[in-house]
């Protein structure tokens, strides 16, 4: 058993049997260790409850082990539960019918040097990483690809970093949703149809707000939106480099946005998402449908807005434009707020303060940034107890 | 052969060879030396486990159930009076086998027998335990990681049906029964229980029966209607918010295993947002089937609902645990109840 290990299963054997046994017998504390190979497994791999629990891949890297969940005829690939203190790292993680990994309602988890989308399934499944109702979550060096839907996301969880991984040809490359204090930070989200989303949805339990989003590379997010119409994510229009959605106390600095042919930030309130077909707002009694309190500064911005997908031909066709600006914000001021603060852009980029429900001879788009040239307090990096901070 | 007690021993010796080949404490490796049948094969329990029914049993693929319950000596149930949950005392056993008739349109078919799941009262927490019969139901033995057993049987339309039935892993039983939080007992509670079974005698009232036997105080009464969902007497509502408490509400609850979906299908709910009328999906995927709600009251064929429980497609299908087939019948009632709720527009104005 290699060091470190306190249990081990390698390849060769009936890889299901094999991984669920060791986490069935799994106590807390305990290292549990999947060596080099490739685990076709028969079912999805689940575990829960328990305590200081590590999965790790042994091979010299993530590449080296690989569960392979084409086979399996339940959702979910990995399902891990009401788990505290929970690692899971250097592994590689493919193709499950609905989402390869599935934490929830989990305290502590660390997802590290873990690498998953789908390869060969067609169509692919929702998400790659999906830590939800979770507090304390770290996902780092990881990597998702080819989601139908969001290949990291964060949802209903409070206190979460992702950085330093990369999300690739998904839907949404990265996503928090309804998450209390988070931070997205040094990632590269490239070739997604938007590149990083902070969402704030009707009808959940919790309500999310704060999120950073700093020094990212949000390039080139122009793939055609190939979710399943009636998904959140099938809203998201071609070309956009960061979109919010009725998010609160968000921050946008020091992210090098460039080449998504819609915008490069899109920030709105759900009264937007509605014209555009989304439904369910005026359902939750509960959810404020107003965005609040966006800050956005510091970013490099090159070569957006060249093609803006047909979603925004409200806003181009009555001013005969056929290009938009690096920064699109819907203009919506929600009851009791002010424009200093519900938006507020510093630096440089182009702005366009969009009119996208304008009355004919009535459009009031503007791209002078008015009110809007102000300041917000800058949020503090998010601390994890289990974070030593960024390698 | 282990016992519960040499597994004990031998656990610190398994974590020190690495194996995995014997679990910490798994409790007892044969069904048999819980001592809780007479015979395996006809479900015949010993004397001292008590057989129940449900009024809205959860749908398993068909299987037929043989549940049980057993007290400690002189223990009693207490109920939990504000929500008709049973409080069970320390050392109580819940028993339920999953088996299946050759034919299900003949209950005195031959019953194959295929495993028997066990909850456990011990230090304050539900254990459970899952074991897999023999060919010939003589003895079952304990499954940590569940297994896939191909079964036959001749559907209510008289079609022979073939498919590979889901016998769970220890963690999935947690993942219906605890959720984000601890092991807990679906089935029994007081509307559920409030039904005839005949012990011997003719049929008798269940929760009667219990009081007869001192295993509850007095007769209890429950705060919510739950009849069979079968029951076409019953009110289309009854059946159906019967139906998705027994069948949904394991994950979609409170503290389930998908309550981050905001769907919430246990029969205490009474919010039509959290019950899904006009509510949009938090991260269905595909299973949205290009539709934009939860439920389109009035129209079933435009409820993300429908789309999941019609499926048997992974990834789609709902429920994801336990059955791995559509439930035909249920599938009926819930279409029944959708297309009779009063007609609204979901669409934002």
């Amino acid at each position: 058993m290699p060091a470190g290990c306190d249990r081990f299963v390698g390849p060769g054997g009936d890889a299901y049997a094999d991984i669920q046994g060791m986490f069935e017998a799994a106590q807390p504390g305990e290292t549990l260790c999947i060596g080099p190979g490739n685990y076709r497994v028969s079912d999805g791999l689940a575990i829960r409850d328990l305590d200081g629990v590590t999965i790790r891949g042994t091979g010299a890297t993530r590449a080296e082990v690989v569960i392979d969940f084409r086979d399996i005829d339940i959702s979910k690939g990995v399902t891990a539960m009401a788990m505290t203190d929970f690692t899971f790292e250097n592994m590689t993680l493919l193709d499950a019918p609905g989402d390869n990994f599935f934490i929830g309602g989990s305290e502590r988890v660390t997802i590290r040097d873990v690498r998953s989308g789908w390869e060969n399934r067609t169509p692919a499944g929702r998400y790659a990483l999906y830590p939800v109702e979770s507090t304390d979550v770290l996902i780092e060096r990881s990597e998702a690809f080819g989601s139908a839907d969001a290949g990291i996301y964060v949802g209903q969880t409070t206190n979460c970093i992702v950085r330093d991984s990369t999300a690739v040809r998904n839907v949404a490359g990265i996503e928090i949703e309804n998450s209390i204090n988070c931070e997205v930070v040094d990632n590269i989200a490239e070739d997604n149809t938007g590149g990083i989303l902070v969402f704030e949805l009707p009808g959940l339990r919790v309500h999310g707000s704060g999120t950073l989003v700093q020094g990212n590379t949000v390039r080139n997010n122009n793939r055609e939106n190939f979710a399943e119409e009636g998904t959140i994510v099938s809203f998201v229009p071609d070309g956009t480099g960061i979109m919010l959605l009725a998010a609160n106390d968000v921050e946008l600095r020091n992210n090098t946005i460039e080449d998504n042919d819609s915008t490069g930030i899109l920030a709105i309130s759900f009264a937007t998402a509605e014209l555009a077909g989304l439904e369910g707002g005026d359902s939750d009694p509960e959810f404020d449908p107003w965005a609040e309190s966006t800050y956005v500064h510091g970013n490099t911005f090159g070569n957006n807005g060249t093609d803006p997908a047909p979603l925004f031909i409200t806003v181009t066709s009555p001013l005969g434009i056929d290009t938009l600006e690096d920064v699109i914000f819907d203009g919506f001021v929600g009851p009791m707020l002010t424009p200093e603060t519900t938006f507020c852009m510093q630096g440089s980029g182009t702005f366009r303060n969009a009119d996208f429900d304008a009355e004919p001879g009535m459009q009031m788009s503007t791209t002078d940034l008015g009110a809007h040239a102000c300041m917000i307090p800058e949020r503090e990096p998010v601390m994890l107890p289990q974070d030593r901070g960024g390698v | 052969m282990i016992s519960p007690r040499l597994g004990s021993l031998l656990a610190p010796l398994c974590v020190a060879l690495g194996t995995i080949s014997c679990a910490e404490d798994p409790g007892p490796q044969r069904l048999s030396e819980w001592g809780i049948f007479a015979d395996g094969a006809t479900q015949t329990a010993v004397e001292g486990l008590v057989e129940y029914e449900l009024r809205a049993p959860l749908f398993s693929d068909y299987s037929s159930k043989h549940r049980f319950i057993r007290l400690p000596p002189g223990e009693t149930i207490t109920v939990e009076d504000a929500t008709g949950r049973l409080l069970f005392p320390e050392g109580t056993l819940i028993v339920k086998t999953f088996g299946f008739h050759e034919d299900l349109r003949d209950p005195s078919s031959p019953e194959r027998i295929v495993e028997t799941r066990l909850l456990e009262r011990r230090d304050g927490r539900w254990l459970p335990y899952v074991y897999l019969w023999d060919e010939t139901a003589s003895d079952a033995t304990s499954t940590r990681i569940g297994a896939r057993v191909p079964v036959t049987f001749t559907d209510l339309d008289g079609e022979e049906r073939t498919f590979s039935y889901r016998v769970p892993s220890v963690t999935q039983c947690g993942n219906c029964h605890g959720g984000r939080d601890d092991i807990e007992i679906l089935g029994p509670r007081v509307e559920q229980l409030d039904r005839d079974h005949d012990y011997g005698s003719g049929p008798e009232n269940q929760l009667e029966h219990l009081v007869s036997m001192g295993w509850l105080a007095a007769m209890p009464t429950g705060s919510r209607t739950f009849v069979d969902p079968a029951d076409e007497t019953a009110p289309i509502d009854a059946r159906a918010r019967s139906y998705l408490h027994a069948n949904c509400a394991h994950c979609h609850r409170d503290g389930g295993a998908a309550d981050q979906s905001g769907l919430w299908l246990d029969i205490d709910e009474t919010g039509e947002s959290r019950l899904g009328f006009c509510k949009i999906p938090a991260a269905a995927g595909r299973g949205t089937g290009g539709r934009s709600v939860d439920i389109w009251p009035g129209d079933p064929d435009r409820s993300i609902l429908m789309f999941r429980v019609e499926s048997d497609e992974p990834g789609i299908k709902m429920p994801e645990l336990p059955a791995v087939l559509v439930h035909d019948e249920g599938v009926e009632v819930l279409r029944a109840w959708i297309a009779s709720l009063p007609p609204r527009e979901c669409a934002a104005p």
